[in-house]
């Protein structure tokens, strides 16, 4: 019965959204609304259980003094700032709370953003590395579209005024990434289209009963 | 001492007098100061106006009601109105297209304002010496007065001339020199008046203004103003002001126009905007002018156009507009005495009610009288062709409802101007489509292909949703362009406008230029369907431009709020966008009701394809249960899952695994959760420490259960931590610096990424990969699968995320569902090859079986 019941209520609903998806009748949108306002209200409470667990997590690493407990009173200290600012002086622009936001959050998450540059000078400089042929022809394709996509790749094509035939680096990018690159994507896509689908039916059928802890 | 103090102590209330005095100044300091009765109102409102000078000292102005009545009597004052003064910028006061123009300051010496005073031109087109030039200048500020009806005399100005310059949005003034004045002239409606000092320019509002209602009608009124200067105030008496009822505002350039199709209308224009006046027009029968004139139609001001129905003979009468103030309508039963003056008979009327009502002549103003003039060279837009109008209930909405669809189809081009940019890449490509504007009800049954030709290349023929044809690497020059519809019998459709042939030019710049259709439609509703005979009862409810038609459709899809419980007729106007009088209406059609749907037709392919797609799987997971062996591809990521875990298990580290920064809405999600599943179960299996930090608090308490589960299942319950399962944060890159943290301190051994991944991706998995984990990675997000191949070990791209679970746990129904996925990207890849092979053909049948509408 335990398994039985979550089953039958993923299988009624499973249909029930596919059916409404094919019918535009007013009681069929209301009944979609209704199921999004559920599933809001269910979010809500879940970040109760999220925060519970994070202050779970944190007062152990007090209690127990694990190395680096320090940093979960700064997480505790942090919570309750926020909290503090947002209760006690509003979350009206420029307030305490969007100026703590906006001068603390906001810096601290750009600065991990920025990272982003660095990692992908170094996953490029990895990818890059003419080991194989695959990886050649990764690197020239690469090289062209990198040129193609500024200005000098237009300028270095020393052949377009002479030969006109032969296309420039900028027109050699542009069909990689439009012939190409596209096709793939576009296969890509397809099997992720039909596996989302397929995913989605033996959930709803109840063939594949992982996510309920089963074999 | 005594005496010595005496003689201030007489003098100190003379000085809190003097002191305590107001000014009165002696010259009135401020010019055009003056009441004025508001013209054409009912005698309620007066104003008083006057010129201010930025350079002026003068920081505030007060105006007092003094008096209503007498002016000797200065008992009673209202409370002041004040008019704080603002800069005035030259950006507020120059008509928008300033950078366009140029523009030139005449600068003087007034001594009516008692400085430089300036006016703005822009260049004559006369030659003459520049004395000449100059006094054919009017005063700009001067005629630009809002008074309605003053008749002000016109100034001549003399003096230095400036050039206003408008480079990159910077604005500056600089000296002209004669040579510039060779073309002035005398500027617009809309430009500003100018104060000029030694080394700058500063604008300056012409008139300044006190609005004072309502008032009492035939009274006079005392105003008095106060000045204040630096600390200092001044009063000045105005000069008395009496209330005037005033006929309302005339109308002018009255036309009345026979058109070709044998209507008269009649046309006017007026200064108001907005104002609520009722409008008759007359026609005084010239063949007998004893007659009593003949009232035509009544309008709101607000249309400033109407029809004459029953003029029969254009010939025979002279037409007038009367303005009728609305303030004079009276009640019949609450006339309680006569307005003063000599009356007249005005025939009201309002829809079906007529009223005769006893109104003084004050209050209406007459306009000229015209002849009525026949334009022949007036040309209607095309006629609505018979049973081509429809209105119905929309199909495939919630009932909320009903399109209107129009004319036969037509064509039409657009043009793509292609940007520098593009040719630089592309070469000189330009492109060009050919619309169809299709009434979608008869759309189906009438249009079977188009047919398109550039110059003398070869015709193309295509039918198909966007019915876009681009003729690339077109060449500078005169071009034509030929476009043809057709029925599905391949014959060209009656209506002429089926058929275009455009002549286009295409410039050195690449640019083309093409003659625009000038016609626009105008769709009205009505929600009375007993009355769809009378148009007064219908309201407009959109307009648009031929050019730019909703999706290219000759329709419209009225959606009222109550459609499900009133009928609504329609009706749709074409009318001349250069003279919007000259319009046709199509018939009325309807009244129609709205319905709740209940199938999406548009959507039957979905669910075709749906049923085939459970269908095949499900008979492949009847296949697998019978026992048949099912071969599918092995995959790299997948099967090294457990030589990770291994390897995890050999080295005494934890596992980590991240399920995406998705809810558990997104099934990349889910596919996550199943593999977890199954990881999990080996890590019980293995006793390995399971890391699991979530982005979202559903996703964290799914994951908790499943590892449970997953726990429970192998007899390992005493292994399962809850605390290694949980919440982190729903900030992207906090997260991020939460789980690099947890990387370089647990020195975790092996990496899951499953589910779906943003900009994270590449900061998360470069991190494990510095720590020297093992990484396995699945993701249906396209943009990341570079990085996690890049950086990850092994990687399960788009599909093979959602077949992993299946892999893992390598159960016969799991894999048949595999192997039917499969089958149905087989009939896939087939249907494709099929329709680029019939599309290469045109054979657009099959391609159009497809068609979907979401």
């Amino acid at each position: 019965m335990r398994r039985q019941i979550p089953l039958l209520i993923t299988f009624v609903a499973g249909f029930v959204m596919i059916g409404q998806y094919f019918v535009p009748h007013t009681a069929s949108e209301k009944l979609y609304e209704w199921f999004a306002d559920w599933g809001l209200i269910i979010g809500l409470f879940a970040s109760i259980l999220g925060y519970l667990s994070i202050i779970r997590v944190h007062m152990n690493k007090i209690k127990r003094q694990v190395p680096g407990w320090g940093y979960s009173g700064v997480v505790f200290a942090g919570m309750v700032l926020m909290v503090a600012a947002g209760i006690l002086t509003g979350i009206e622009e420029g307030g305490f709370f969007q100026n703590l936001y906006e001068s603390v959050i906001v810096p601290i998450t750009s600065t991990m953003f920025a990272l982003l540059a660095f990692y992908i000078a170094s996953a490029a400089y990895r990818a890059f590395r003419v080991r194989t042929t695959q990886a050649t022809v990764l690197l020239v394709a690469a090289a062209i579209v990198m040129l193609g996509r500024i200005p000098i790749g237009t300028e270095i094509s020393f052949w377009r005024h002479a030969f006109p035939q032969i296309p420039t680096i900028t027109a050699l990018a542009n069909w990689i990434l439009t012939v190409p690159n596209l096709a793939a994507k576009r296969a890509i896509n397809l099997g992720v289209g039909l596996g989302i689908m397929a995913m989605s039916l033996k959930i709803i059928l109840g063939i594949e009963r992982t996510y309920l802890g089963e074999k | 001492m005594r005496k010595f103090f005496l003689p201030y102590l007489y003098i100190f209330p003379f000085l809190i007098l003097l002191v305590g005095c107001k000014k009165e100044v002696p010259e009135q300091p401020i010019p055009g100061l003056m009441p004025i009765d508001w013209p054409n109102d009912e005698g309620t409102m007066t104003y008083i106006q006057w010129q201010h000078f930025m350079t002026s000292d003068i920081k505030r102005y007060e105006c007092f009601l003094v008096r209503e009545g007498k002016r000797d009597t200065l008992l009673y004052e209202s409370s002041p109105r004040r008019l704080e003064l603002e800069k005035i910028h030259i950006d507020s006061l120059l008509p928008d297209n300033f950078g366009d123009t140029e523009y030139y300051i005449l600068t003087k010496y007034e001594e009516e304002v008692n400085c430089d005073v300036a006016d703005i031109v822009t260049q004559m087109p006369e030659e003459d010496t520049l004395k000449a030039k100059a006094e054919k200048i009017i005063r700009v500020g001067t005629e630009l007065v809002d008074v309605i009806g003053e008749e002000l005399p016109v100034k001549y100005v003399f003096g230095d001339y400036f050039k206003i310059v408008d480079e990159q949005g910077i604005t500056s003034v600089e000296k002209a020199t004669s040579a510039n004045l060779a073309q002035l002239k005398e500027i617009g409606t809309k430009i500003a008046y100018l104060i000029t000092g030694k080394t700058r320019f500063e604008f300056q509002k012409k008139r300044l203004k006190f609005w004072h209602y309502p008032l009492i009608t035939n009274t006079t009124y005392y105003y008095k103003f106060r000045i204040t200067y630096w600390g200092e105030s001044y009063y000045i008496h105005l000069d008395s002001i009496k209330t005037v009822d005033n006929p309302p505002e005339a109308v002018w350039d009255l036309k009345v126009k026979k058109l070709t199709d044998g209507r008269v209308t009649a046309v006017w224009d007026s200064d108001e905007e907005d104002n609520d006046e009722t409008h008759q027009i007359y026609g005084i029968d010239i063949t007998f002018p004893e007659k009593d004139p003949k009232l035509f139609n009544t309008v709101n001001s607000y249309w400033r156009a109407c029809e004459l129905p029953e003029v029969d003979d254009y010939k025979k009468y002279r037409f007038y507009i009367i303005s009728v103030d609305p303030t004079c309508y009276i009640e019949e039963d609450s006339i309680p005495e006569k307005p003063s003056g000599d009356s007249v008979n005005v025939v009201f009327v309002f829809g079906k009610e007529e009223k005769r009502l006893p109104v003084n002549d004050k209050h209406i103003a007459f306009s000229d009288t015209v002849a009525c003039s026949l334009d022949t060279t007036t040309v209607l837009p095309p006629p609505f062709p018979e049973g081509q109008t429809h209105s119905y209930e929309t199909p495939n909405d919630a009932g909320d409802g009903i399109s209107i669809g129009w004319g036969p189809p037509t064509i039409k081009l657009r043009y793509y101007v292609v940007t520098d940019e593009d040719l630089e890449r592309e070469g000189k490509e330009l492109k060009f489509e050919c619309l169809v504007l299709a009434n979608p009800k008869t759309e189906e049954e009438t249009i079977g292909h188009i047919k398109t030709q550039l110059d003398d290349r070869k015709i193309i023929t295509d039918w198909e949703d966007r019915r876009v044809f681009e003729f690339n690497g077109l060449e500078d020059g005169p071009h034509t362009i030929k476009a043809w519809l057709c029925d599905k019998n391949n014959k060209l459709l009656p209506n002429p406008e089926a058929v275009l042939v455009q002549d286009i030019t295409v410039d050195v710049s690449q640019k083309v230029f093409a003659e625009k259709s000038p016609y626009a439609y105008e769709i009205y509703s009505s929600q009375k369907s007993d009355r769809t005979d009378d148009k007064r009862f219908f309201q407009m409810l959109t307009k648009y431009s031929y050019q730019k038609l909703d999706k290219d459709r000759k329709s419209y899809t009225d959606r009222p709020d109550s459609a499900q419980y009133y009928e609504y007729a329609h009706f749709v106007r074409i009318y001349d966008t250069r003279n919007p009088n000259l319009f046709q209406d199509s018939p009325v059609v309807g009244p129609v009701l709205a319905i709740d749907n209940r199938f999406h037709t548009k959507k039957t392919t979905v669910l075709i394809s749906m049923v085939t797609f459970i269908a095949v799987m499900l008979a492949f997971i009847r296949y697998a249960r019978k026992g048949k062996k099912l071969y599918v591809r092995p995959i790299a990521g997948i099967d090294h899952v457990d030589e990770a875990l291994g390897r995890a298990t050999e080295m005494g580290k934890p596992i980590l695994y991240i399920l995406g920064l998705t809810g558990i809405t997104d099934i990349a999600t889910l596919a996550g959760i199943t593999i977890l599943g199954r990881v999990a179960r080996k890590t019980a299996e293995y006793d390995s420490r399971l890391l699991v930090p979530c982005y979202d608090p559903i996703v964290m308490t799914v994951a908790q259960e499943v590892v449970k589960e997953a726990y429970l299942s192998v007899g390992r319950p005493d292994v399962y931590n809850e605390r290694d399962i949980y919440f982190v944060t729903q900030s992207q890159f906090a997260y991020v610096a939460a789980v690099n943290g947890l990387m370089i301190r647990e020195k975790t051994a092996t990496n899951f990424y499953m589910g779906m991944f943003f900009a994270e991706s590449l900061l998360l998995t470069e991190t494990g990969s510095t720590a020297g984990s093992i990484q396995i990675a699945g993701s249906d997000a396209m943009t990341q699968l570079p990085f996690f191949i890049t950086t990850c070990d092994y990687t399960l791209i788009g599909e093979e995320l959602y077949a992993a679970s299946a892999y893992l746990s390598n159960e016969p129904i799991l894999l048949g569902s595999i192997k039917g996925q499969d089958w149905v990207k087989a009939i896939m890849l087939g249907l494709i090859t099929l329709g680029t092979v019939f599309a290469s053909l045109h054979w657009e049948w099959f391609v159009n079986l497809f068609k979907i509408s979401l």
